[in-house]
């Protein structure tokens, strides 16, 4: 090789996603491994709240990383670009999982129960509110249209406006409207659930 | 006050996400409008109550899972990942995927392809010309068109792809070294070549990466009993295979390659290089007659062809053949060198791919992206020196 031959690059920092994706593209586990660590939590917790169930979570938070391994996305900016990346592919594995995880499930009742007997209860009663509520929202969300699940999911990790529009491809300046759309029926569904089932605590506060 | 802010508005300066010049007009508007300030006010409490049942999803967040464990978990699988782009990507970067396919046809036919054997172009000459880098160690290049025809007659072969007169090439020893390199220096060092960079761009490049792959050996075995029948078949009747290609299997040595990738604005340049790969064939096989073989199956009449083969010195020569008219392929000039250009388009990004060489010292340059022209990859291209 020539010197003279080198190409001059104003190379990003070696430690930005892009840098880190160019070399995981060229199957460098080394910068996989760091693309991992710095958004392994995010993905799991996103995909935490929509199945409330750390096992499908921690799966689907594995295929997405092994997705980004296997099939690495042409991102043109750092940071929000990828995380937008992962989490749309997050989202989508996860919204497919708690459809089939609904589908099997299909008596709310036995749901309860499993839930109940599984939950480590510190106070019985306490947890048990809670056990059931992980449990009603899951279902309403799964009720839910799945753009609207995933954007209160985004919201609730407190994704910004412009991130979220990346994710859903939707335009930025709806998001708002489809924010307020997307409760109200989250909402609605979940009074219908509520009066359906009656669960035996009363009302049940956030 | 004559207007008010729609839901969306005001659940966006709630979450504190419009632009600040706007929240200044919005906050002085709500000052003064009471069914705005109601409608936000009941707006902040929907979202208190979903967000409320939604937190409850939280329970074991508290505790997260550790980075490590979720890591350990994972890496079995990123080690029988093949270390290659995936076709997915890209279109054509599979067609000089080192790692075979699964399945043996192309596989297959490349490698007896590389051996002047072609017996199909399928599935697609691309596939079949790719393996070629593997087994030989090729000084020059002869690109030969395939009518349509001879390729309509090839991919008709009556080879059951389970059962081709190869075995699937199996490693020997360890699977190749991947390493990163922090500069081009650094990779040809690594590598023990003199690796090149492409100095035209159709912009200036914002990232770079280097990727070293050491070397490795494969070998496979002929089944000559098939192979015939396959030449038969396609009526090349006046070259006799020897036993003795069956007899033992052949090794291919695969040297170091560098792999450089040039991130820009809507492109990504992949320069593949090294030295061609070596093929020791089993004694007493004569690679002249395999090689007029070669050419009687891209349809050469048997005179022309062996004229060629006498003119051809078989052990550094490789023959890449390509089905005529087609304008995915074409052969095309890479600086004072002949090459070949493969082009495809997916999701409306261009995807070219170029093989070129120079004396042992292969190169494979690919072009990807929404803003790349066929004269960006073949600039790019040759500048490569």
């Amino acid at each position: 090789m020539r010197e003279d031959q080198q190409v001059q690059t104003t190379s990003s920092p070696s430690d930005s996603d892009r840098h880190l994706l160019a070399r995981t593209r060229l199957r460098d586990a080394a910068a996989f491994e760091r693309l991992f660590r710095r958004y392994y939590h995010s993905v799991y917790r996103v995909v935490y709240r929509m199945l409330g169930d750390d096992d499908t979570a921690s799966d689907v938070a594995q295929e997405t990383f092994l997705t980004l391994y296997t099939h690495p996305p042409q991102l043109h900016t750092d940071g929000e670009e990828i995380r937008a990346w992962l989490y749309r592919v997050a989202l989508n594995r996860g919204y497919n999982a708690l459809r089939s995880k609904r589908r099997a499930q299909a008596r709310l009742p036995a749901v309860y129960e499993s839930v109940y007997a599984a939950e480590e209860a510190v106070d019985p009663e306490l947890e048990a509110l809670r056990a059931e509520n992980r449990v009603q929202v899951r279902a309403v969300l799964a009720t839910l249209p799945e753009r609207q699940a995933k954007l209160l999911l985004l919201r609730q990790e407190d994704v910004k406006y412009t991130e979220i529009a990346e994710i859903l491809e939707i335009a930025p300046g709806s998001v708002g409207t489809l924010l307020v759309r997307a409760e109200r029926a989250f909402q609605l569904a979940w009074n219908q659930l509520e009066s359906k089932t009656s669960p035996p605590k009363g009302e049940l506060q956030p | 006050m004559t207007h008010h802010y729609d839901d969306g508005i005001l659940r966006s300066y709630q979450d504190e996400q419009v632009p600040l010049n706007q929240r200044a007009e919005i906050a002085a508007h709500l000052e003064d409008c009471d069914v705005c300030q109601t409608r936000l006010d009941e707006l902040s409490a929907l979202t208190q109550v979903v967000s409320g049942y939604l937190s409850h999803q939280q329970g074991a967040l508290n505790t997260q899972p550790s980075v490590e464990a979720a890591f350990a978990r994972l890496q079995p699988q990123l080690v029988a990942t093949p270390a290659f782009p995936s076709k997915r990507r890209s279109t054509l970067s599979g067609v000089f995927a080192r790692r075979r396919r699964a399945t043996g046809f192309g596989v297959a036919a490349a490698v007896l392809l590389t051996l002047g054997l072609v017996v199909g172009l399928v599935p697609g000459a691309g596939a079949a010309a790719a393996q070629l880098l593997q087994i030989f160690r090729a000084q020059s290049v002869i690109y030969i068109s395939v009518s349509p025809t001879r390729v309509q007659q090839l991919q008709q072969l009556p080879v059951d792809p389970n059962t081709l007169f190869l075995s699937k090439p199996s490693r020997i020893g360890p699977a190749p070294t991947q390493q990163a390199a922090d500069s081009l220096t650094q990779a040809s060092a690594l590598a023990g070549i003199g690796a090149e960079a492409p100095t035209s761009f159709p912009s200036t490049p914002e990232t770079t990466a280097y990727m070293v792959e050491g070397q490795s050996a494969y070998q496979l075995q002929v089944n000559v009993k098939t192979l015939r029948e396959a030449l038969a078949t396609l009526g090349v009747t006046d070259v006799t295979i020897p036993d003795a290609l069956g007899a033992q299997p052949i090794t291919i040595q695969l040297p170091p390659v560098v792999r450089a990738q040039y991130e820009g604005k809507n492109y990504t340049i992949t320069l593949v290089q090294g030295m061609s790969p070596t093929v020791t064939l089993p004694d007493g096989v004569n690679l002249s007659d395999l090689g007029r073989a070669a050419l009687e199956v891209y349809g050469m009449p048997p005179d022309e062809a062996s004229a060629l083969s006498r003119q051809i010195d078989w052990r550094s020569t490789l023959v890449f053949p390509f089905p005529a008219g087609m304008s995915t392929i074409q052969q095309v000039a890479v600086g004072d060198a002949q090459g070949i250009l493969f082009r495809a388009t997916k999701n409306g990004a261009r995807d070219y791919l170029i093989y070129w060489q120079h004396g042992s010292h292969f190169y494979i340059l690919e072009a990807m992206g929404s803003g790349l022209g066929v004269a960006d990859a073949l600039s790019a291209a040759s500048s490569v020196r």
